[in-house]
C-alpha cells in the first residue's frame, strides 16, 4: 500500500515534469514573433516569424511521420500525398465557392486524408521493410501525378491561384504574424494529444510491436489494426499541415507535393530524433530555416561564389547527405543531444550551487 | 484441457501442417519434439490463433476457439513464450510486464500490480532490473524476462516455445525448475523442444513431429525406450 503511494506520487510529479516542459516550449515558441520584429531585416536577410510559420506547417507533418516511423516502426516514402490533399482540398473548395470556409476545407483535407489512408493503410502495411519503402513511393507518386494531371480540377502544373485567407472567429489571418499563432497552436495541440497517446496503453503497444511484432500480436496485440490507425493518424496531420499550407502560401502547384517533399519529411524526422516528440518540431525548424539560411549566406559572407549560394538545385543531395550524416553518427538525433546537454547543464548547475552553499556553511562555521 | 483436431495449417502453398491431432491434458506437462521444420512454431501459433488453420479444429476447455483472434485467446487463458525470446529489448523490464498484461482490462490494475510481485517473486533478478532496458540482460534473463511477460496474462495453459535454445545447461535448469514450481502451483504446460532429453525429461506426455505430422506419441518413459527416438532424437 505505501509502495503504490509512494508510486503515484512519482507519478505525478512525472506528469507534472512533462507538461512543465512543454509550457515553457511553447512560450518559447509563441514569442518568437514578438522578438523577432525587432530585429532588422537588413541585418539577417531572412523573415523569421514567416519561416517559423512554414516550419510549423511542415511540423504537424513531421510529428505525424514520427508516430509512424519513430514509434511504431513502419516507413512511409509517400507522405507528400497526403500534404497535397490537404492543400489541394482547400485550394480547390474555397476557389471554385467563394466564401466556402478555408478552416471547413482543412476539415475535409483531413476527411479525405483518413479515408484515403484507412483504405489503402491495410493492404500496404501487411508489407514490411523495403516492400513497405516501395510501395508508399507508388502510393506519393501517384498523388503527384494526379495533381499535375487532374487539370481540370487542380490547374495542372499552373497550379491555383489567389487561394483566398482563413478566418477563424471573424478575424481574417492575412499576415505572417496571424498565421503564425494559427500554425503553431495547432502544432501544439497536436504535440498535446501525441504525448498523451505516447504514455497511453496505445503507446506502449506501439512501441512495442515497433520492437517486436511477434511478441506483440502474442501478447494479444492486434498489430496490423495498431499500425494502420497510426497511418491514418499520420496522414490526418499531414494533410491538416497541408491544409494550412494552402492558407499560408494562398497558392498551391504541383511542385509543393513532389517525392522530395517526403524525403524532405523524413529528414526533418531523423535530424530531430527518431521517435522523439519534440524531436519533429526541432527537426521541422532546422530543416525549414536551412534554405532561407544558405540563400543569406551571401549578404554574411560577400565572398561566397554564386553557386554555392544557389539552393535550389542542391536540396534534395542536402538532404541526402543530412540522411545519411545523422543516421551514421546522430542516430538519436538532435533532440537527444539537446536533452543530454540539457540536464548535464542541469546536473552541473546542481553541484556549482551545492558547493557555493557548502562553502558558505564552512565559512559560517 | 487443449484439444487440436486435425488441424492443417498452410503458408501460401506450402503445408506445414498435415492433419495434426493432439491434446494437453489439464495440470500436466505436455512436450512436443521434432527437428528444425517440423512444424513445431507454426503449431504453437496455430493454436494461439497467430496463423490460421485452413482445416480442423483447436478447442480450448470444450470451447473452439480455431477462428478467434488471439487477443481473445490470450483472454481466455492461452500464453506463449515465443521462439527466441522476442523481448521488447527497447523497452524498460516493467513496461514488457506491462505488455504480457494487454488484453486485461484498465479495471485490473490492482491485480496486475500483484501480478507483477507474483512475477518478481519467482525472478527476483528481474525485480533489480526493473527500470532497464530489456536489451540489456542476459540471454537467460531475457528467458525469464519472456516467461514472466507471459505470465502476466494469467494464463491457465503456457505454451514455450524452444525455451531452452542458446542457454547454458545451469540456465536451462533453473527455468525448468522454475517451471515446475508453476506446474506444481496449478499451471498446465505445453512445451515444444529440439533437445529431446530435456523435454522427456520434463514432461508427463511428448508427441514427436516430422515434417508437419505427429509421428510418434505417448508417456515420456515409454518414448524413453523407443528404439527409434534412442536412434534419432537421443543420438
Ligand atoms: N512465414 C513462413 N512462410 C513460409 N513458410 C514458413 C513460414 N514459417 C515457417 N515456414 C515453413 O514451415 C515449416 C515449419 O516451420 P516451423 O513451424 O518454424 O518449424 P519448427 O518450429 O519445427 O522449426 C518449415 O518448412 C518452414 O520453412
Ligand atoms: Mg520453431
Amino acid at each position: 500500500m505505501k509502495q503504490s503511494v509512494e508510486k503515484s506520487k512519482v507519478k505525478a510529479k512525472r506528469c507534472e515534469n512533462k507538461y512543465k516542459n512543454f509550457a515553457i516550449a511553447s512560450v518559447l515558441i509563441l514569442i518568437v514573433p514578438l522578438w523577432a520584429r525587432f530585429i532588422p531585416g537588413n541585418l539577417i536577410h531572412m523573415d523569421i516569424v514567416n519561416v517559423m510559420a512554414l516550419a510549423g506547417i511542415y511540423s504537424c507533418a513531421v510529428i505525424g511521420l514520427n508516430l509512424l516511423i519513430g514509434y511504431a516502426g513502419q516507413i512511409s516514402l509517400g507522405h507528400a500525398a497526403f500534404f497535397g490533399i490537404g492543400a489541394y482540398s482547400v485550394a480547390i473548395l474555397s476557389t471554385r465557392y467563394p466564401g466556402f470556409p478555408a478552416w471547413l476545407g482543412i476539415i475535409i483535407g483531413a476527411i479525405i486524408s483518413c479515408a484515403i489512408s484507412w483504405i489503402v493503410g491495410k493492404p500496404v502495411l501487411k508489407l514490411k521493410g523495403h516492400y513497405l519503402a516501395m510501395a508508399t513511393l507508388g502510393l506519393g507518386e501517384i498523388g503527384f501525378i494526379f495533381f499535375r494531371e487532374a487539370t481540370g480540377i487542380t490547374k495542372g502544373t499552373v497550379g491555383i491561384i489567389a487561394i483566398p485567407p482563413l478566418s477563424i472567429f471573424g478575424i481574417v489571418i492575412d499576415s505572417d504574424f496571424k498565421i503564425f499563432y494559427v500554425v503553431w497552436i495547432t502544432v501544439l495541440l497536436l504535440m498535446l494529444f501525441s504525448m498523451n497517446l505516447i504514455k497511453s496503453r496505445f503507446g506502449r503497444a506501439l512501441r512495442a510491436l515497433h520492437s517486436s511484432e511477434i511478441a506483440a500480436e502474442a501478447a494479444g496485440v492486434n498489430t496490423s489494426k495498431y499500425k494502420t490507425v497510426v497511418f491514418v493518424m499520420s496522414a490526418v496531420f499531414t494533410a491538416v499541415g497541408g491544409g494550412l499550407f494552402a492558407v499560408f502560401q494562398r497558392y498551391v502547384n504541383p511542385e509543393s507535393f513532389h517525392f522530395s517533399v517526403s524525403i524532405l519529411f523524413i529528414t526533418m524526422v531523423v535530424v530531430g530524433g527518431l521517435g522523439n516528440l519534440w524531436g519533429a518540431v526541432i527537426g521541422s525548424i532546422i530543416i525549414t530555416f536551412l534554405p532561407s539560411i544558405i540563400s543569406a549566406l551571401p549578404y554574411w559572407f560577400p565572398f561566397m561564389p554564386e553557386s554555392l549560394t544557389n539552393f535550389g538545385n542542391y536540396t534534395l543531395v542536402l538532404y541526402g547527405i543530412l540522411l545519411i550524416v545523422f543516421m551514421i553518427f546522430m542516430p538519436k538525433g538532435i533532440a537527444y543531444a539537446l536533452e543530454i546537454s540539457y540536464s548535464s547543464a542541469l546536473r552541473g548547475m546542481k553541484r556549482i550551487r551545492d558547493r557555493i552553499s557548502a562553502m558558505r556553511y564552512t565559512k559560517r562555521k | 484441457m487443449l484439444r487440436v483436431e486435425k488441424v492443417s495449417t498452410f503458408y501460401g502453398n506450402i503445408q506445414a501442417l498435415r492433419d495434426v491431432t493432439l491434446r494437453a491434458r489439464r495440470g500436466r506437462i505436455t512436450t512436443i519434439i521434432g527437428a528444425n521444420g517440423a512444424g513445431k512454431t507454426t503449431l504453437l501459433r496455430t493454436i494461439l490463433g497467430l496463423t490460421q488453420a485452413r482445416h480442423g479444429h483447436v478447442f480450448f476447455e470444450d470451447e473452439e476457439i480455431t477462428k478467434l483472434p488471439p487477443e481473445r485467446i490470450v483472454r481466455m487463458g492461452i500464453s506463449q513464450v515465443p521462439q527466441g525470446r522476442q523481448i521488447f529489448s527497447e523497452l524498460s523490464v516493467e513496461d514488457n510486464l506491462q505488455l504480457g498484461a494487454y488484453v486485461r482490462r484498465f479495471k485490473d490494475r490492482a491485480e496486475i500490480q500483484r501480478d507483477k510481485e507474483f512475477v518478481f517473486e519467482l525472478f527476483p533478478v528481474l525485480y533489480d532490473r526493473r527500470r532497464q532496458t530489456a536489451g540489456t540482460l542476459s540471454g537467460g534473463e531475457q528467458q525469464m524476462l519472456a516467461i514472466a511477460r507471459a505470465l502476466m496474462s494469467r494464463p491457465k495453459l503456457l505454451l514455450l516455445d524452444e525455451p531452452s535454445m542458446g542457454l547454458a545447461p545451469k540456465v536451462i535448469q533453473s527455468i525448468f525448475k522454475t517451471l515446475f514450481e508453476l506446474h506444481e502451483k496449478g499451471l498446465t504446460i505445453l512445451i515444444v523442444e529440439q533437445d529431446a532429453k530435456i523435454a522427456l525429461e520434463a514432461s508427463d506426455y511428448c508427441y514427436v513431429m516430422r515434417t508437419g505430422k505427429i509421428a510418434l506419441e505417448g508417456s515420456a518413459k515409454e518414448l524413453l525406450e523407443n528404439e527409434e527416438v534412442k536412434r534419432i532424437y537421443l543420438g
